[in-house]
């Protein structure tokens, strides 16, 4: 069993290392400078950048681009990318057309959201406004968690 | 895409002997994933029975089209629900949220976690997909300390992490969205496959707050969030206890005041907390709140 696994892995490694391309999936994520809930933050990195994932680790994903540090594996699109993209524009070479492929063809994003909007006024949309305004800063919740000792990373 | 992920996981095997379980957890059989020594034989059992009731349609779904989703969910329950705007309480919850969801499978979602206390009497609470959760004051009132508020809170972040949301939609709608996303000009507002896809829209979302707010999870779904709820308290350094606290909490109030709303949408407490028991032998219904905690909780919610 296990042989047959190691066989094929290391006959891979001879082929030239590839650094996967992913981008990242969500509003804003976090790079770390470990991979660790309460991680230094080294910056936030907007929605869609482009990052280099080096290796993954226990739900953390090591990236070398735009810079080294952790990201939390859910922040980082695994591929979905291509999915979301009109079949035969398959390959992602930075070009403007492609790029607007990928950024409009989402489904179910704001455009649509406005439209449902537009038919359903009742629906509070107002207060979810308000809703996604509520947030408490990273070293508070740190604080919080820690207090006793107790709480946050195992 | 499962090839090249299946050979990335294999390289990595290989260039570091470790692996993210959950990606491999996917491309693998539950035997070879604890042979690696990253998860337990159990852990990667339940790594896989996850990823199998996840429907490929579901999975699909980027980040941010599951916040799209969850924003008008929500605004669907926020219609039916006044909101308790008291801020100690709300950014109690939210810091006692956060500290779980760090812990959690799905820390980060396209806008982040939000927990919010709904103005109603009833014991329930909601996780609509992509992280706004919504518990009632009647919910915490049934809450005695803060190990219990986090159980409630776990429980709710399990659903997000398991796309529970997501699941409710029937895939068809979602597999006929991605279909259109193939067509030119399903992009440009006012065109006949855009107003489909407004429609697909609004149809995914009443399929979410049916099952949410109407009709409630399976027994099945409701135990598998239990269980990941149980995993998130336990490395929060909760500890998985409260939850039997807070399940019996709700049985009791079952037997004094009948049948309340969220009986309606969720298995009987004395099944979730039998199953809970054979999973977690060890476990005790009571346990001691550390002073620290009971300050800030009484503060925050004793009247709430």
């Amino acid at each position: 069993m296990r042989y047959s696994i190691v066989v094929p892995a290391l006959l891979l490694l001879l082929a030239p290392a590839q650094a996967m391309a992913e981008r990242i999936a969500v509003r804003e994520g976090v790079l770390r400078q470990s991979p660790s809930p309460f991680g230094a933050i080294k910056r936030k990195l907007p929605y869609d950048t482009e990052v280099t994932v080096a290796r993954k680790q226990d739900g953390w994903v090591l990236v070398s681009a735009p810079e080294n540090g952790w990201l939390h594996a859910s922040a980082v699109s695994e591929g979905k990318e291509s999915l979301r993209m009109a079949p035969g524009k398959a390959s992602r070479a930075g070009a403007v057309a492609e790029k607007e492929v990928a950024l409009a063809g989402k489904g179910f994003d704001k455009n649509v959201e406005a439209a449902y909007r537009k038919e359903h006024a009742q629906l509070r949309y107002d207060l979810m406004d308000q809703v996604e305004r509520i947030t408490v800063p990273e070293a508070e919740v740190k604080k919080f968690a820690e207090a006793g000792d107790r709480g946050g990373a195992r | 895409m499962r090839m090249r992920n299946a050979i990335a996981a294999l390289l990595l095997v290989a260039a570091t002997g470790c692996v993210a379980a959950e990606e491999f957890g996917k491309q693998v059989g539950a035997n070879l994933l604890a042979a690696t020594g990253v998860v337990t034989h159990e852990e990667a059992s339940s790594l896989i029975d996850t990823s199998i009731k996840i429907s490929e349609a579901v999975q699909d779904l980027t980040p941010e089209q599951e916040y799209y989703i969850g924003r008008t969910v929500g605004a669907t329950i926020l219609q039916q629900y006044p909101l308790h705007e008291e801020p100690q309480a709300t950014r109690y919850l939210n810091l006692l949220g956060q500290t779980l969801v760090k812990v959690s499978g799905a820390a980060e979602t396209f806008s982040g976690y939000h927990f919010v206390v709904l103005d109603s009497p009833e014991i329930n609470a909601f996780a609509a997909p992509g992280g706004f959760v919504f518990v009632t004051r009647g919910m915490l009132r049934l809450c005695k300390n803060e190990e219990m508020a986090a159980a409630v809170l776990a429980h709710e972040i399990a659903h997000v992490e398991l796309k529970h949301g997501l699941s409710a939609i029937k895939t068809s709608r979602l597999t006929s969205a991605t279909a259109l996303l193939a067509v030119e000009g399903a992009k440009s507002a006012g065109s006949p496959e855009f107003k489909q896809l407004t429609a697909l829209f609004g149809e995914s979302i009443q399929d979410a707050v049916t099952t949410l707010v109407d009709r409630g999870y399976s027994r099945s779904t409701e135990l598998e969030a239990d269980r990941v709820a149980a995993q998130i308290l336990e490395r929060s350094g909760y500890e998985a206890a409260p939850l039997l606290t807070l399940l019996e909490a709700m049985e009791r109030a079952n037997q004094e005041q009948g049948g309340f709303a969220f009986l309606k949408t969720h298995p009987a407490p004395t099944d979730r907390l039998a199953e809970l028991r054979a999973s977690k032998p060890d476990a005790s219904a009571v346990f001691p709140s550390p002073e620290y905690r009971r300050k800030r909780f009484r503060a925050a919610l004793g009247d709430v």
